[in-house]
Order: structure tokens, then sequence, then C-alpha cells
């Protein structure tokens, strides 16, 4: 069918070539059989991506304001507020890791706010000697999510221990003021790449809107390509790594991602509600607009004689259900019940092949970043 | 089977070569594959393997000064050569490059390396010749040229650490690593040639192939072998297994170019057993030089840690035939006081091994 469709295209886009060479300039351009990629543009930037950031950039004012009280007044009940704060824009951050380019990609926004496993022993010196600057390379693992993580739920064995770490153990002044210190950087950070999108600051939404093609700096091939990088990450570091894929099967469950709030499998799912949503084109409201599934329909992609769309959604679904399978301690269960995890891995490299190779080769676009392989 | 019907195939190239004038280049034609007799592929990068190897090799011949007794090894130096760092290698090329060997060791076990050039060091600075519960070097009893430092368990640590290190990295890299379906598997670009490295998938074979440390016309050239390849040529008279690598290596690499994944996936299976089995046949070659040098504190304990090195470095492959208790109990029949090993030790390890590897029948010849 897509081989069909493609000539189809070309004979037509041929004719209209011939037939344009006897008529005005301005007709040569008219597209003819394209898919509607502007449209779907229209609906990525407006409906999803400027969305997204938007959400995520108003949950950080949550967040700092609830961590503003908490400094001030360390106790239970604003230490559970702000933890539920804090989850709600991790889980924020999961709509937005995708979009690695452009502003993201200008302010290295991905491996700011989320690179993990964090560093503690780096967090403890920062506390300790109060003197540090987040935005060094040396931070870059002790200043995102994952820091919160071990700030919120991993200075003390239980709540009490936790809470006396910000009323009275060593240093306690300090790793107040570290918390509002990482909150506020990453704040600063998210709300840089936001007023970068947005028309009345950077209007980077412009240029989405307008890079059109499908060449390697064009709009769809830039988001394709960060898909699956991020795809990867879940992939790679989200569930490879601790259940022990680059270690033989030695399960490594001190790399999960959120290795004090123990809820990475959470953060899991939602990374790949994510995912799919800007497959379908779908926003965070539910409605779904046009879309790579639309896009891959309409050139009649085909994936072993089935429509690649439908093959896609197949694994989507899979993949949720096997997600849902998976108990919500990921560190515990990659060493006490690997087998739900397995099955995770296994759909989600599943879904894989179709995400990297069978939907850019229909698509024309070329994956062009390189696999961290270092020769 | 493969041997077979590669060597009948060779031969009927060979007879129809002979009906030919011009000169034949031996392609090995894999049920329509065009499969070119040596590793001359156009894009092939193994340079960073090469480098690897290279840095290794330094290594090497620094802890080998050790075997001259008042000759302390640098633990540091060491360590700065494991992480490339602070210039620390002759080949000025080394030190400018941003590879080491370190980030390409199996993750959980680079601490015990480090910990084995602390201990080396520590060995080294021993006044006194090596003896049962004394470390220091010990001079072969039969071969006066031959001596070796060992620490006070009979272990001699420099082999720990470079037979270790072939595993650690260049086995478990080309195995676990590239030969994966994360490198080579279908989802990996295999369109997009870069310049010099071919394709992403193609690139990754290399890299496994680089590992393997033999030259481009092996096996009928068998000089400049490194590491595995030497090793490989070691049990080849009995195994009969150059070829059959070679030509795993060969044939993947014309499938992965030709876009016959299935035959890709075919040849990874063989690479993967086949090296294993290499590996394998190398504990029990050493196993045998041990027994015949029972008596030679030097060259048992040499030989001996040897076996353990490599027998250690068959859990490297993820698709191992040996699980890893066995290989901790077939550790545990050698016991880790090399000078308190029995001949019925040493024999319980090797019908171990060689049961779980069927080499039975040629283990007496290994």
């Amino acid at each position: 069918m897509y081989r069909i469709n493609r000539s189809l295209i070309f004979v037509v886009a041929a004719s209209v070539m011939m037939a344009a060479s006897c008529k005005n300039k301005e007709e040569d351009s008219l597209p003819v059989e394209e898919f509607d990629r502007q449209g779907m543009l229209n609906n990525y930037g407006n409906n999803i991506i400027l969305p997204n950031y938007e959400r995520l950039n108003n949950s950080f004012d949550t967040l700092v304001s609830l961590t503003v009280t908490f400094t001030a007044t360390p106790n239970q009940i604003n230490l559970d507020n702000l933890r539920q704060a804090f989850k709600s824009s991790w889980k924020n951050w999961m709509h937005c890791s995708s979009f690695e380019f452009g502003p993201a990609s200008n302010n290295i926004l991905r491996q700011t706010m989320n690179t993990f496993p964090a560093d503690t022993a780096q967090i403890n010196s920062n506390i300790s000697s109060g003197s540090y600057s987040l935005a060094t390379a040396a931070n870059i693992d002790a200043a995102g999510f994952p820091s919160i993580d071990f700030l919120l739920y991993g200075v003390g064995t239980n709540d009490t221990e936790i809470l006396d770490a910000y009323t009275i153990t060593n240093n306690y002044l300090n790793r107040k003021q570290y918390l509002l210190d990482v909150v506020n950087y990453l704040k600063s950070n998210v709300n840089t790449v936001y007023v970068a999108w947005s028309s009345s600051g950077g209007n980077y939404i412009n240029t989405f809107l307008n890079a059109t093609g499908t060449d390697v700096n064009s709009s769809t091939g830039l988001m394709v390509n960060d898909l699956n990088f991020d795809y990867e990450i879940l992939k790679n570091f989200r569930i490879g790594i601790p259940l022990g894929k680059q270690t033989l099967d030695i399960p490594l469950p001190e790399k999960v991602e959120s290795l004090y709030g123990k809820f990475s499998s959470e953060l899991a799912r939602e990374h790949i509600r994510a995912v799919e949503n800007i497959y379908l084109g779908r926003a965070r409201n539910g409605v779904d607009g046009k879309g790579l599934d639309e896009y891959l329909s309409f050139i009649g992609a085909n994936h072993n004689g089935s429509p690649l769309n439908g093959v896609i959604q197949t694994r989507f679904s899979d993949l949720k259900t096997a997600l849902d399978n998976m108990p919500n301690d990921l560190a515990d269960a990659v060493v006490n019940n690997a087998t739900p995890v397995n099955d995770v891995y296994q759909k989600i490299v599943q879904l894989l092949v179709l995400l990297k190779t069978d939907m850019p080769s229909a698509l024309g676009i070329l994956i062009t970043y390189q696999d961290n392989d270092g020769d | 089977m493969t041997i077979n019907k590669i060597t009948i195939l060779a031969l009927s190239f060979s007879l129809l070569a002979a009906c030919k004038k011009e000169p034949d280049p031996t392609p090995i034609d894999e049920g329509g594959l065009e499969v070119p007799s040596t590793y001359n592929f156009s894009n092939v990068d193994i340079s960073g393997q090469q480098t690897r190897m290279g840095m290794l090799a330094e290594m090497v011949t620094l802890m080998k000064t050790g075997n001259t007794s008042l000759t302390v090894v640098s633990a540091s130096t060491l360590k700065n050569m494991y992480r490339n760092q602070n210039s620390p290698f002759n080949n000025a090329n080394y030190n400018s490059t941003a590879k080491n060997l370190i980030s390409k060791t199996f993750y959980l076990d680079t601490t015990y390396y480090l910990a084995y050039m602390d201990s080396l060091e520590m060995a080294s600075m021993s006044t006194t010749p090596g003896s049962n519960g004394v470390a220091g070097v010990v001079v072969s009893s039969t071969d006066n040229s031959k001596k070796y430092l060992f620490n006070e368990r009979g272990v001699e640590i420099t082999q720990l650490i470079e037979k270790g290190l072939m595993g650690g990295v260049f086995y478990y890299q080309a195995l676990a690593y590239y030969l994966s379906d994360d490198e080579i598997g279908n989802s990996v670009d295999n369109t997009t040639v870069t310049p010099g490295q071919g394709t992403a998938m193609e690139h990754h074979w290399d890299e496994a192939f680089g590992y393997f440390g033999a030259p481009i016309d092996f096996p009928t050239n068998t000089s400049g072998l490194l590491y595995w390849a030497k090793y490989s040529n070691t049990v080849d008279p009995v195994l009969f297994i150059n070829g059959t690598l070679m030509n795993a290596f060969l044939t993947g690499r014309a499938a992965i170019s030709a876009g016959d994944m299935n035959a890709k996936f075919t040849q990874r299976d063989i690479i993967r057993s086949n090296w294993e089995k290499v590996c394998a046949a190398v504990v029990i070659h050493y196993f045998n030089e041990a027994l015949v040098n029972i008596s030679d504190d030097a060259l048992r304990n040499h030989t001996l840690t040897e076996a353990i090195s490599f027998l250690r470095n068959l859990k490297y492959s993820p698709v191992k035939v040996i699980t890893n208790s066995e290989i901790a109990q077939i550790e545990a029949m050698i016991g880790n006081n090399f000078y308190n090993v029995t001949i019925s030790g040493i024999n319980n390890a090797k019908d171990a091994l060689s049961t779980i590897y069927n080499l039975d029948s040629v283990k007496d010849n290994l």
C-alpha cells in the first residue's frame, strides 16, 4: 500500500509540476495529496507543547511557595503538602521531557531537570559547605528532581528524622537553603524555556510551526528524534539499568529514578502516557488532534501487512498493561519480583522498533542522534 | 557442521577457481550472501578497540616489571592508566584520547580491578622471595628464566588484572554489549552511513570484531594476534575454532550490509557460543599446564592464576552455558591458596568444566 501511494503521489506531483510550468509561479507550491504537517505541528505546538510547559511552569509556582512554607515551618503537614506538589511537578515534567530541541536543548533542560541517580555525596558536601553554583557540570546530578527526592524522602530513615534534618540536625539551616535553591533553580530553568517558547516571549512556537519539512531541522524531524531519544531513556535508565540489562541481569536497585520517594513506577507510567499522547497528538485534557498516528495512516504505512499505526497503538496498549502490573516499588521489584519488570522491558523494546525504525522510515525522517557509544 | 559446509564450499570454490584464469577472491556463498574472505569491508573503524588493547598492553608491561624482585609497581600509575588520566602512557595518542578502559569495564567489577592494583603494589614491595604465606617473586625450578610475582597465596595479580580485563572489557563489550539487541538488533540504524564507520549496526558489529583482536585476514594470517585471537589460536589445533569464529564475523557483517537480519542473528549466536567455548577451553588448557607443572611453584601458580582468570571471564557472556554458581564451585575446587592446591582438586575442576562445555573428549589434548 505504502509503495503504491508513494508512487501515486509521485505521479500526481509530477503531473502537477508539468502542468504548473504553464501556469503562474504561485501555484507551484500547491501541496497535492500531502499530509497537512502544518496542521499537525499546530496541534503539537499549541495544544500539547506550550500547554505542557505552561502546566509545568505553573506547578513550579506552587512547588516554590510550598517549599518556602516548609522551610519556614518544617512540620509534617507542610512536608506532606510539599511532597505532593513535588510529585505533581515531577509528573508534569514527564510531559515535557520529550521536547529537548530549540529552547530546551539550548538550556540542556532534560539533564538539568532529571539526571539520576542523584549524587548524594555531592549534595551533602554542597550543604555542609554552603557554597555552590548549581549551574556547574559537577552539580548536574545534585540539583534535579532526583535531588529533591533525596532531600524530601532520603535525609532520614523516617519522617521524624527527615523533619529533624530541617530543624535540629547538623547543617539544617544550610539544608533548608539548599532545598530552596534547588527548587528555585529548576523553576528558573523551566521558566526560561517556557518563555522562550511562548509567542509573547522568544516566540519559538513560531519557528516550530513554520519548519514544516521533514529534514533533520524540521519540527517533525526534531520531534520524532527526540521522542525516540526520550523513549530510550525510559528503556535504559528508568527500567533497563535497574533491572540489570547492562550488568548481565544483576539488578542495580540503587539506580531507579525515585530511589527515596519510591514512586519510580508511577513516573514510568506517566512518562509512557506522555509518549503515547505525543504519538497520538493528544493533549493532556484528552482532546485528540492531528498527530503522528494520522500521518502514518494518511501515507498508508504498513508493518508486516498491517497498518503501522494500528500495530503501534496495540503495542502502546500492551505496554501500558504491563506497566500497570509492575509493582510500585521498582527498586524492590527488580530484586525480588523481576518478572513483571522484565515484561515491561520486553514491551518497551517491541514498541521501540516501530517508533525508531518503522515510523521514521515511513515518514522519511532520519534518526540522527547517536547511541551512547563512545567509540 | 558449519566447518564442514565451509570446507566443502571453499573446496568447490577452489576447484572452480582452478578452471578460471583470474585471481580468485574466494568469496564464501552463504545462502546467497556474498561473503568476502577477509574483513576488508568498507567503512570499518575499530580504532577504539585497538586503542584499548594497546592501553592494556602498556599496563601489562608495567605490571610485569614486578616480576623482577625489588621493583615496586606503582598502583597509582596503574590506576592512571586504567582511567587514562595524568598522561600515563608512553604512546602519546593514548594520552590524548578520551577513551579509557575503566568506562568500558563491566560496571560492577571496576572496584575489584582497582583493588587488585593496590594488592599488586603491596606484593611488589616484598623484599624476600615468595613462598607459601609470603608475597614475592618466585623463580621456576625447571626453567630459571621464568619468574613471577605472587601474593602470599600464590596468586599472580598481574594475571588477574590482564586476563580479567580481557574478560571484563573485551569479551564483555563484544558479547554482552556490541552483539546485544540494543546495538545490532533490528531497531538499530542500518541506513545512515557515517563515512569511515558505516551504519550504526555495521559499526557495532565491527567493534565486536575489533575486540576479538584478529587481523583482517585471520586465520590465514596468524601473526600479530592480540588477546582473544591469540587464545583462539592456542586452542585451535584441538577445536578448529579460528575459522568458525572468523567466518561468523565475516558472514554476519556481510549479512548486515545486505540487510539480511536473520543471518545476522544466526552469526551472532555462533560468535557468542564459540567465543565462550574458546574461553572455557583456555581454562582447561591452563589446568593441564598446572598439572604438568604441579611441583614447580612458579609455573603452577602462574598457570593456575591464568585458569582462574579465564574461568571468571565466563560470567561476562549474557548467554553463557555455565552458571555463576558453577563458576564459584569450580573455583572452590582449586581453593584460594595455590600453594596448597591438590592434583585431585585441579582434576575435579577440569572435569566439571569439560562436562559443562561438552569438551570431555578433548580435555586432555587442550
